[in-house]
């Protein structure tokens, strides 16, 4: 079974689906296989948390859904809108503070050990 | 592991306060989903029990999920969103309904109501008769 993600990577899921709908338009299945493959597994969701984080995006406006038959089946397919994108922009600069901040702390501490 | 039921899940987002077309609608995106990934584990050979077990599994537990829905505040209905005014609404409903209230109970049990009428009735009539009497006797009893 994967290892599941500690406390601190809340925030990360919407993160990553931003950034893939930033790409294309995509259903929940696809968007979960695309996180496992761009990130090399090391973010593994609890793949139905997906869906929280997806329609709370929609509800904010943040993504817009839309079902479309494919193969005979009809999925719901995620895209992101303008809003979308300006949030994908707030959080990509907040976390590269953050990840800044904690990569320069970490520096120190191999600083001290040395 | 415990594999996700789906009754289950909606049950327990229902307690949360979970809207119910976002609890009718992540159960089906979540059946779907079970469905793509039962396929895509048959595909790598795993028997129908076994794909079956895993896409389960693979959806992760329900605890989780209705906590990811419980830390979206715009996923659950009104009176979990805005708790305050659900209140207020509720207080002013009672308000609003207490008056109404005997109203409604006579004219959804007249049998009652026509019974409690008549033995209040008798009743008035007996203590008034005993009333009249005593008022009687001290009258005459006063002129002897």
């Amino acid at each position: 079974m994967a290892q599941t993600n500690p406390p601190f990577m809340s925030g990360v899921p919407e993160l990553l689906v931003l950034r893939l709908l930033a790409r294309q338009e995509m259903y929940g299945y696809e968007i979960v296989r695309a996180v496992r493959l761009v990130t090399g597994e090391a973010i593994t969701l609890g793949e139905g948390v997906i869906y929280p984080v997806l329609h709370g995006l929609e509800r904010s406006g943040a993504v817009r859904a839309k079902r479309k038959a494919v193969n005979g089946r009809t999925r719901v397919y995620y895209s992101l809108t303008t809003k979308g994108r300006l949030r994908f922009d707030r959080l990509t600069n907040e976390w590269d503070r953050i990840s800044g901040g904690i990569h320069s702390a970490l520096g120190d501490r191999e600083h001290a050990n040395a | 592991m415990q594999t996700l039921s789906f009754e289950k899940l909606a049950r327990e987002l229902e307690a949360v306060g979970a809207a119910p077309s976002v609890i009718a609608r992540i159960t089906q995106e979540l059946k779907d989903h079970c469905a793509d990934a039962e396929l895509a584990a048959l595909e790598r050979g795993l028997s129908p029990d076994q794909a079956r077990r895993q896409a389960r599994e693979d959806l992760g537990s329900s605890a989780a999920i209705v906590q990811a829905v419980a830390s979206h505040p715009q996923l659950l209905d009104w009176r979990h969103r805005w708790p305050q005014s659900a209140r207020c609404v509720d207080s002013l409903a009672w308000y609003l309904a207490l008056p109404a209230a005997p109203f409604v109970y006579c004219t959804s049990h007249p049998a009652f109501v026509v019974r409690w009428g008549l033995s209040s009735s008798l009743a008035v009539c007996i203590t008034g008769s005993i009333l009249f009497a005593m008022q009687w006797l001290i009258l005459v009893s006063g002129s002897l």
